[in-house]
């Protein structure tokens, strides 16, 4: 790609310049001269400006003021605008296609600010149509064909040449020419294939099955399997000998008496018999009581009936209990005084009271007894007279006990007469038992049975599922398989461009010690002490001294220049990278006859490239317009409008 | 009524006698064992042999510490002895002297220790079921007695 040409209006001391690059012979050389302050280095800016958004050349002075021109600024405020654009607009060409760069800068002229700023990048296309991209898309444009990491070697200022192999620039050097010469496309494709390595091996990483535990899980089923058809098989064995052993019992059984329920009947009229004579025997106690009770009661009767009968007849006479009590009188009659009040008695008084004690016929204490003993006589009368009633109701229940005892006992007989007519009884009885204890277990083994028949289906289902899964992990480790054999291509493939990217690296390495050394002895007057210039792996640059010792650090600063000088035309032509190469002030530290190699070199080099020039008038010494004039494409000289200290081009 | 009697505080019986209740007590002879049957029943029932036979034997021989303390008499057994006493005594107004709880329990003693003997020959002589039945007899005649006397 070349430059057609630069417009610049409003910005920093360009009001309105516009540089034209034809290709004019064979050589694309161009030649812009201007003193010191007259905006060659803003030309820079404004090419870094227009495409990166950067102005990374600007002077401490430029920095505070804005990008805006000063006298446009005040026109415009004059014209009453409230906005005025700044605009760098780069036309450039390559393989027939003509790009446009436009970068416009809208200032605020009332509030004295810059606003956002509009990139965009017009393409034409083979159809004749144009397009415009914008954003994101205009800047991957400009990194196509000048990537922003590496603009320092297509925009040189001049005065940092000698800079550029001091402090740790080798990083961007090895980057720039990874990119430059092209090895990153090798470098990327490495990255991708990388990429897809490891999206495969987690591609296989999540299909790969592991079929060992499936296997161990269905050995784990088979195996149940194969015991449950095993406990069926004993099972059903079973169920077949218990129906053989019943069939051949009840064929034995047939016609004969149940022996074994008639030795349960047996057991039970004995077993009821136990309780029958339980319940005679209690009753008899019960007789026993009464006996005991009634003994006493029909003996004690009359003597009850008696003694009731003179209650009776006391209380009747009102003498239970006494008034007065009998003992006290004769206790008074006997001391011949009151012994209530100490009163003498006299013959009255004792008469009175011997008349009063043959009324009280009863002491007491007497009374108190008859009285209390009375409801217990009472009750036992009422006793005494339902003898019949209570003996007849126990005899009663005794004859009913003795009855049931009865017929117990002769049940009991019968039970045991016709168990005694069997003279095989155990026999008989031991088939009986042995079939009730089959049918039972025939019972128990068809309950067992279709519960192992249940567990068995279960398992089968199982089975046949991890039987899927199996043939399905086997499937997925097949696809496994295969994505790992692509993955093995992919790496052989990587492996292939890490070594291509490596051998390109080394390839350029090595023609870049060479190429740089051819133009830093073209350009350097002092040829014939350096002996070669090394690149190590990390593209740190050495030079080298015929002595054999390193000496990039003790050159002087224009060698170093010119160094830096040799080492970006080696690397464009190495690269085979085509962008232009402007310098700002390329020998501002070389002089004499350095001059003209360097001229001469350029010269050389512009044959294939665009190189634009900007010197001071004291750069374009006599020794560089010996070389140069009559052979550039186009020579400009930038002169001050000292009205307006607007820059413009003659 | 001397004050020098002693109130007694239990229903004796003689060292024979216990040997008796000690042998009833063994056999369980008719349920009368303790304690199927008290104490106390057991007394009334030897009194109530004895009283048929009308024969009261003087206690010889008493065995220490008696057969029923008088905490452990029950009222009614209390009654019926008193009862007796009364009921035997053909003179209404000497209540006083034949309440004495001395000479009731004297007499009570006395024929129910006649009482004793008589049912140690019937366990000497008589199966249980058929005294049982003997003396079911006994009690229809008496209660037939006792009923006609009513009438």
């Amino acid at each position: 790609m070349r430059f057609k040409s630069i417009e610049i209006t409003n910005y920093r001391q360009y009001r309105n310049l516009k540089f034209s690059f034809p290709l004019m012979g064979q050589y694309d050389l161009h030649i812009i001269v201007g003193r010191n302050t007259m905006g060659k280095t803003n030309v820079l800016n404004a090419i870094n400006w227009c495409l990166y958004g950067l102005e990374p050349h600007l002077g401490m002075n430029s920095k505070i003021l804005p990008k805006i021109n000063l006298d446009a600024k005040k026109d415009a405020i004059a014209a009453g605008k409230t906005t005025e654009w700044i605009t760098v607009i780069i036309a450039a060409e390559d393989d027939n296609h003509k790009i446009i760069f436009e970068r416009k800068l809208p200032f605020n002229l009332a509030q004295d600010f810059e606003l956002q700023d509009q990139f965009t990048v017009t393409m034409s296309q083979d159809s004749g149509d144009s397009l415009i991209y914008s954003a994101d898309e205009a800047k991957s444009i400009v990194n196509k064909y000048m990537p922003e990491t590496i603009r320092k070697y297509f925009y040189f200022d001049g005065e940092q040449l000698n800079t550029y192999f001091i402090g740790d620039q080798s990083s961007r050097i090895m980057d720039s020419i990874r990119a430059i010469s092209q090895v990153d496309i090798i470098s990327r494709i490495a990255q991708r294939l990388d990429k897809i390595i490891k999206k495969k091996q987690a591609e296989a990483g999540l299909k790969a099955q592991d079929i060992g535990s499936i296997n161990t899980e269905l050995n784990k089923i088979e195996e149940l399997v194969g015991q449950y058809k095993r406990q069926i098989e004993d099972v059903k064995t079973q169920i077949d000998v218990s129906n053989k052993i019943i069939k051949e019992n009840s064929e034995y059984l047939q016609g004969q008496e149940d022996v074994s329920k008639l030795e349960k009947k047996f057991s039970r009229l004995k077993e009821e018999h136990a309780v029958l004579e339980a319940e005679e025997q209690k009753i008899e106690r019960d007789l026993l009581s009464f006996v005991k009770e009634y003994k006493i009661l029909l003996t004690s009767y009359p003597f009850i009936k008696k003694t009731l009968d003179i209650i009776q007849e006391k209380e009747e006479q009102n003498l239970l209990p006494p008034n007065i009590d009998k003992k006290i009188l004769q206790d008074i009659l006997a001391s011949h005084k009151c012994l209530i009040c100490n009163h003498m008695l006299d013959g009255n008084d004792e008469a009175n009271i011997k008349s009063l004690l043959d009324q009280i016929q009863v002491s007491s204490g007497t009374s108190h007894l008859l009285i209390g003993i009375k409801s217990e006589l009472e009750r036992a009368m009422i006793e005494v007279n339902e003898y019949q009633q209570v003996k007849n109701a126990l005899l009663a229940k005794y004859r009913v006990a003795q009855e049931k005892v009865k017929k117990s006992e002769t049940a009991i007989d019968t039970a045991d007469k016709e168990l005694r007519k069997f003279s095989n009884k155990e026999i008989i009885i031991n088939k009986h038992k042995e079939r009730k204890e089959q049918e039972d277990l025939l019972v128990t083994n068809n309950q067992k049975l279709g519960a192992l028949q249940s567990q068995l289906d279960i398992s089968m289902k199982q089975l046949s599922a991890l039987e899927k899964k199996l043939a399905s992990a086997m499937e997925k480790n097949n696809e496994c398989a295969r994505i790992n054999k692509s993955v093995d291509f992919l790496k052989r493939a990587k492996n292939v461009a890490v070594q291509i990217e490596q051998e390109m690296m080394d390839e350029v390495k090595s023609q870049m010690e060479k190429s740089c050394m051819k133009y830093f002895s073209q350009l350097n007057w002092r040829q014939d002490i350096y002996d070669r210039i090394e690149l190590d792996d990390s593209y740190q640059l050495d030079l080298f001294h015929k002595e054999g010792y390193s000496c990039v650090g003790t050159c002087s600063a224009a060698e170093r220049s010119l160094l830096a000088l040799s080492f970006t035309l080696a690397l464009q032509e190495v690269s085979g990278f085509n962008a232009l190469l402007f310098i700002d002030t390329p020998v501002a530290r070389i002089a004499d006859v350095n001059r003209t190699n360097f001229a001469l070199v350029l010269k050389e080099a512009s044959k294939g490239k665009q190189i634009i020039l900007a010197f001071t008038p004291d750069e374009y010494s006599e020794q560089i317009r010996n070389v140069l004039e009559g052979i550039t494409s186009t020579s400009v000289t930038l002169e001050m409008d000292e009205a307006s200290a607007t820059g413009t081009i003659i | 009524m001397s004050n020098n009697v002693k109130t007694p505080d239990r229903l004796n019986y003689t060292r024979k006698a216990q040997e008796i209740v000690s042998k009833i007590d063994e056999t369980k002879f008719m349920g009368l064992n303790f304690p199927t049957t008290t104490r106390s029943d057991l007394f009334m029932f030897a009194m109530a042999f004895g009283i048929n036979t009308g024969v009261s034997t003087k206690l010889q021989n008493t065995y220490p510490g008696g057969l029923v303390l008088d905490s452990s008499i029950d009222g009614r057994t209390k009654a019926l002895l008193y009862a007796f006493s009364i009921g035997s005594n053909d003179n209404p107004d000497v209540l006083d002297d034949v309440t004495s709880k001395d000479k009731v329990y004297t007499a009570a003693q006395e024929l129910a220790n006649t009482g004793f003997d008589i049912i140690d020959d019937y366990m000497a002589t008589k199966k249980e079921t058929s005294l049982l039945w003997t003396l079911i007899e006994e009690l229809d005649e008496q209660y037939n007695e006792m009923m006609s006397s009513e009438s």
